[in-house]
């Protein structure tokens, strides 16, 4: 039988959420499956499954840890609320700027830095489970921020099917939602290069 | 202030969790695939026994739900494992083929047993057995 390597992508993702150290035996069941003829979809499918199952293991058997993981990068987002964003909200009171856009987009930034600086520490902290207490941490920060915008959100996406400007208003309360935990994400992946250029 | 915390450590709860599940009843996913194992005998990796749950089943389970249940069930000693010589067609990667332990075929005939009982009590179900 010919052998079709598995997309470098489906590898990568595989190597960097620790299924291919874990479980090499399911990685070689995928690579058979798709030299056998399985589609790109199914692949997919698969290498999505083997993320969720082997980050939820990680996670599940490291209760306490990712308990402490949590508190640290919420005390870390709290820190970072107290010292940069309410400062750099009052500043932007003092600054006279046309109109509500120049405001939210550097408030924005100013959140994207604080969350990435979440994940770094996150990352730093529980460097041996790092990949998946940074993406818990990251799907928590989600879930928070779609709990606490859920009914701005609704109304928004409600007003946008009848005014169509409304629908930037929705983009940008779903940026916030939406960059904000891939912050933590890209904190995580930066603590962790840093790791591997010194290692 | 120091004993009680000896005596009683963080992670208890958990393991008292633990000690509790292992000695519940078998999953549905569980007892298909212990019973899957035993159908296919020497031939019971990953492949082919999502392709014989698919097949006898009716049901797609995912290669990572697959190897997490035998995982779970190996923790609590109904099957048990061992690595084959790696494979160029796998991508130099071993098969990791599993059998069903005498501990894992008692709970299978105990599962059997307590399901058959609690069928004949339903008189509309009695002529679906076969």
């Amino acid at each position: 039988m010919k052998t079709h390597p598995l997309p470098a992508a489906a590898v990568r993702l595989l190597d960097w959420f620790k299924v291919t150290e874990n479980n090499p035996a399911l990685v070689g069941d995928l690579t058979e499956e798709f030299s056998g003829g399985r589609s790109s979809v199914w692949l997919w499918r698969q290498v999505m499954a083997a993320i969720a199952f082997t980050i939820g293991k990680e996670v599940y058997s490291h209760r306490l840890l990712s308990i402490r993981a949590i508190i640290v990068g919420e005390a870390a987002l709290l820190l970072g609320g107290w010292a940069i964003y309410k400062p750099a909200a009052h500043m932007m009171l003092s600054i006279k700027v046309s109109g509500p856009w120049p405001e939210r987009a550097f408030m924005l930034l100013i959140a994207m830095f604080i969350f990435t600086l979440g994940g770094w520490i996150v990352s730093r902290f529980y460097r041996h489970n790092r990949t998946a207490l940074v993406f818990l941490f990251a799907t928590l920060q989600f879930i928070v921020l779609m709990v606490q915008g859920r009914s701005e959100l609704v109304d928004l996406f409600m007003n946008s099917i009848y005014e169509p400007w409304y629908r930037w208003y929705f983009a940008a309360h779903m940026a916030v939602v939406v960059l904000c935990p891939m912050c933590v994400l890209l904190g995580g992946y930066l603590a962790r290069n840093r790791a591997t250029e010194r290692g | 202030m120091r004993e009680w915390r000896e005596r009683l450590p963080s992670t208890d709860i958990f393991r008292i969790l633990e000690e509790m599940k292992k000695d519940a009843y078998l999953r549905d996913l569980e007892l298909m695939i212990l019973l899957v194992v035993l159908r296919l005998g020497d031939d019971a990796y990953g492949v082919p026994i999502a392709r014989e749950l698919k097949v006898q089943c009716r049901r797609e389970v995912s290669l990572a739900n697959v190897y997490a249940t035998l995982e779970r069930l190996q923790e609590k000693g109904y099957v048990s494992s061992q690595l084959a010589d790696p494979t160029p067609e796998r991508g130099g990667r071993a098969k990791r083929y599993f059998s069903v332990t005498g501990q894992g075929l008692k709970k299978v005939r105990q599962t059997q047993r307590i399901l058959f009982r609690l069928w004949q009590g339903v008189s509309g179900l009695q002529g679906d057995m076969a």
